[in-house]
């Protein structure tokens, strides 16, 4: 591994961003404890780090959201005062969060030009906002959206490229894009980096922040990693290998990535799905799904994995027949689902998963509230036991159980999550592109326990964005296309090179 | 730029809430065909007496649409409206019109500033803040003029409450409200950062935007309208009252949500909200040609408030099939 050479530090015009021995507490915690980064003009860099490692901490202080405590800031050898987001926007600094920044009730148009405002004698030109739009639009390929419409009525990826067409529309010099690919498909992933490259050839200095490491080899040039508020180096991305960059931001040696694939030797289907149709119109498909196995659902963005899932869940329409041991089990609703041992992890643990204001306790009593209740009442003993056992089985770290949810690490909010419904004994579990956003580490501990709740005879069916993930993790991949499995991918077939393909050949073939 | 497949699809087009205002527009009219029907007849008298009832509620509807479009409320409307009415009505009674109709307006912009002011820097809950400064403002009228009483000049009323020629002053005002309206919301910078602030303020401060210099400037606005409603009041009655603002609370309200405005933010029209006031002030008309005591009105206009919101939560839910939308949490609109 080789440490990069920084651009020469003493000539500002070689560096676009350097950040020197930044701190910043919040409580008693040091999110960044004295930082130091140096970005050279017009390379593509990666901060990698796991979660809490302070990646998003720097990104809030460079675009003038947080005040550090101490250190420096230059941007091109000149100093940022950390006065206001409009001084770093001044500075040509653009940021794509992870967080949507979008008003979700305003159109397009408006979201787009809403931080310069055309006026004309002083009302603001409807006309020139929508040219203006119309215009960033089109320069990142996104002709399909019509600009009037609200944020809100787009899909959560189109949302994700408006604002990063937001940002990139005042040609910035410095761009950070902060996990934007997270909520991102494939092929928008890909517009992005063509993007990302066109901006690059043109001087433009890209920060990218990202928890794939694929991403950062097909993309970055150098990267910074961080561990716990510090730096641990720059590096090189072409001298460097994933193995080593992984140990380097967990500050020890991971072996394997992935936990070691069930061999498929007795083969007992879990759930038989008959004659499914997801949208009128489409040819009914079968899928068996088997106990113990870990099915994955690829393909491209927006084609129907999702909706398959809450069908299954019952919560969403569709048509066909699900059968469990020969019998018909009706799963109309998701309390019925619940019932048949069906169970769905949401992707949006914040909004579908979790109460963040009630104790972790509770969140884990919820799933299970009826059972436990005689007449009404709680058994408060029996809660007691369940959510103790719930919280060592998942190895929830916490300090009491009556601790609000938001307390929490993302990691252990997603173990709560999986843990509420885990207690309810499931033998079919969905998983809705559960690791979105999420750190390297914790990613491994998910992975972990997917494949332990497999071990013990559940089926599971992940959906996931993140290709390597289902490659690394699932005994077959399912590519959908339209509402349809339209390949199934099994045993040694399951590459990244074969899933990526097929996503893009069932398009074709159908197309 | 690149050859990839597109994911996403074309959507139907959604325009601004215009839609919203339909609903008031629709009950505004029904009311007003239901009145001609049994009033046998509609004349100038008539006229004037439902658009000079409609014009104070329309202006402090309109003035608290810009709070509630802020996530915000405004619950001192009421005696902003009284404060402004009787100090119109006194200073005027000393024979110093213009200067009453100024201060009477100034009054109304404090007051709102005050509000604002409780609400950005004290951080006391919209609700409380405007409570509070709500009984403040009464007082204030009551020490002010503690009983009905002082004057207004003939050409203040003529041009709050009389006629040219044949059409009702208020009329004129009505439509000025609406186009106003329509102007600051839409066309301003001022309008366009009280809708993204309602929206999101997250995303408003990202984009710039000075959040708590537009949140102020929206109850400044909110007392400014009031402050209107409480002169065309002085007009209406050629003298004060410190107890004429009351009804004006829940009615402005009441309106608001008649036309369109969603309680959660972010979405308005002034319109609308005029139109609502306008339906709103129908009822005692229409229940009066219609020999009905107007004690029924509080009933009518409680099943009209509740009406109203079912059908903007129809209207939403029906749009929403149209344009396919599934929430984002969801993801795709397979179809």
């Amino acid at each position: 591994m080789i440490a990069a050479t920084p651009a020469d530090e003493t000539d500002p015009t070689t560096i676009a961003l350097s950040g020197r021995a930044i701190r910043k507490q919040y409580g008693g915690v040091h999110a960044l404890d004295g930082m130091e980064i140096t970005i050279g003009r017009g390379e593509v860099h990666a901060i990698l780090g796991e979660n809490g490692a302070g990646k998003s901490t720097f990104v809030k202080i460079v675009a003038g959201v947080v005040r550090p405590d101490r250190g420096a800031i230059l941007v091109e050898g000149r100093p940022l005062a950390f006065a206001s987001p409009q001084e770093s926007r001044r500075a040509g600094i653009a940021v794509v969060y992870q967080e949507l920044s979008l008003v979700p009730q305003l159109s397009v148009t408006h979201n787009l030009v809403l931080s310069n405002l055309p006026l004309r004698r002083g009302l603001v030109s409807l006309r020139r906002a929508e040219s203006i739009a119309a215009d960033a639009l089109a320069r990142l390929g996104l002709g399909t959206i019509d600009p009037r419409v609200p944020v809100s009525s787009l899909a959560l990826d189109q949302q994700q490229m408006v604002e990063i067409a937001k940002a990139t529309m005042s040609e910035p010099r410095i761009l950070i894009l902060d996990e934007a690919t997270s909520s991102l498909g494939d092929a928008e992933v890909q517009r992005l980096f063509a993007l990302v490259r066109a901006l690059r050839d043109r001087g433009t200095t890209v920060v990218v922040i990202t928890h794939r490491m694929h991403e950062v080899y097909a993309l970055a040039d150098t990267m910074t990693i961080l561990r716990d508020g510090r730096t641990v180096g720059r590096y090189s991305v072409a001298a460097t290998d994933p193995q080593q960059v992984v140990s380097l931001m967990a500050g020890r040696d991971i072996t394997t990535v992935f936990p070691a694939k069930q061999a498929a030797a007795q083969r007992q289907p879990a759930l038989e799905l008959r004659d499914v149709r997801l949208h009128r119109g489409q040819e009914p498909w079968q899928l068996t799904l088997f106990k113990g196995e870990i099915l994955g659902l690829g393909g491209l963005n927006g084609q129907g994995q999702r909706r398959f899932l809450y069908w299954l869940y019952g919560a969403e329409s569709g048509a066909g027949t699900i059968h469990r041991d020969g019998r018909r089990v009706k799963i109309r609703r998701p309390s019925e689902a619940l019932r048949h041992g069906i169970t769905l992890i949401p992707e949006d643990r914040a909004v579908e998963g979790l109460h963040l204001n009630l104790p972790v306790r509770w969140n884990l009593a919820m799933a299970t509230l009826r059972r436990r209740s005689r007449f009404g009442i709680m058994r408060m003993g029996a809660e007691r036991k369940l959510t103790t056992s719930a919280i060592a089985r998942m190895s929830i770290k916490l300090r009491s159980p009556f601790q609000p949810v938001s307390a929490l690490s993302g990691g252990s909010q997603q173990k709560v999550v999986i843990g509420k419904f885990m207690e309810s004994n499931p033998s079919v579990l969905l998983f809705v592109d559960s690791t979105r956003g999420i750190d390297v580490q914790t990613k491994f501990d998910f992975y972990e326990m997917v494949r332990d709740i497999a071990a013990t005879g559940a089926a599971c069916i992940l959906y996931s964005s993140d290709t390597e993930e289902l490659v690394g993790l699932c005994d077959r991949v399912a590519v959908f296309h339209d509402g349809v499995p339209a390949m199934m991918l099994e045993g040694a077939a399951v590459t990244q090179d074969a899933v990526v393909a097929a996503s893009f050949a069932v398009v074709r073939g159908a197309g | 730029m690149s050859t990839v497949p597109i994911s996403t699809r074309p959507r139907r087009a959604r325009r601004p809430p215009w839609h919203r205002a339909y609903t008031a527009a629709a009950l505004a009219l029904v009311l007003f065909v239901i009145y001609l029907v049994r009033n046998h007849g509609f004349g100038s008298i008539e006229a004037l007496g439902i658009t000079n009832a409609a014009l104070p509620l329309a202006l402090a509807a309109a003035g608290e649409t810009f709070v509630i479009l802020t996530n915000g409320i405004d619950l001192s409307i009421g005696s902003v409206i009284t404060l402004s009415n009787v100090v119109c009505a006194v200073i005027a009674g000393n024979g110093h019109a213009p200067l009453a109709v100024a201060a009477a307006i100034a009054v109304g912009a404090g007051a709102g500033c005050l509000n604002g002011l409780m609400v950005s820097f004290a951080r006391i809950a919209p609700l409380i803040a405007t409570l509070a400064t709500s009984s403040i403002y009464l007082g204030c009228a009551l020490i002010v003029l503690p009983n009905p009483g002082g004057s207004v000049p003939g050409w203040l009323s003529s041009w709050t409450a009389g006629s040219a020629g044949a059409v009702p002053v208020a009329v004129i005002w009505l439509a000025v409200a609406i186009v106003a309206g329509w102007v600051i919301l839409r066309r301003t910078s001022f309008g366009i950062n009280l809708q993204a602030l309602g929206g999101s303020e997250s995303a408003s401060r990202s984009a710039g935007i000075n959040v708590t210099r537009t949140r102020i400037l929206a109850y400044v606005a909110s007392g400014t309208c009031s402050a209107l409603a409480g002169v065309v009041l002085a007009g209406l009655t050629q003298s004060g009252d410190p107890t004429i603002g009351a009804v004006y609370l829940l009615d402005g309200i009441a309106a608001v949500v008649v036309g369109g405005t969603s309680l959660a933010g972010g979405i308005a029209t002034i319109s609308g909200s005029v139109l609502g006031a306008i339906a709103l002030s129908l009822v005692s008309a229409v229940l009066l040609v219609s020999g009905l005591s107007t004690d029924y009105q509080y009933i009518v206009t409680g099943l009209i408030v509740i009406g109203a919101l079912l059908a903007h939560t129809l209207q939403g839910r029906l749009g929403l099939r149209a344009s396919r939308h599934v929430p984002a949490s969801r993801g795709e609109a397979a179809g």
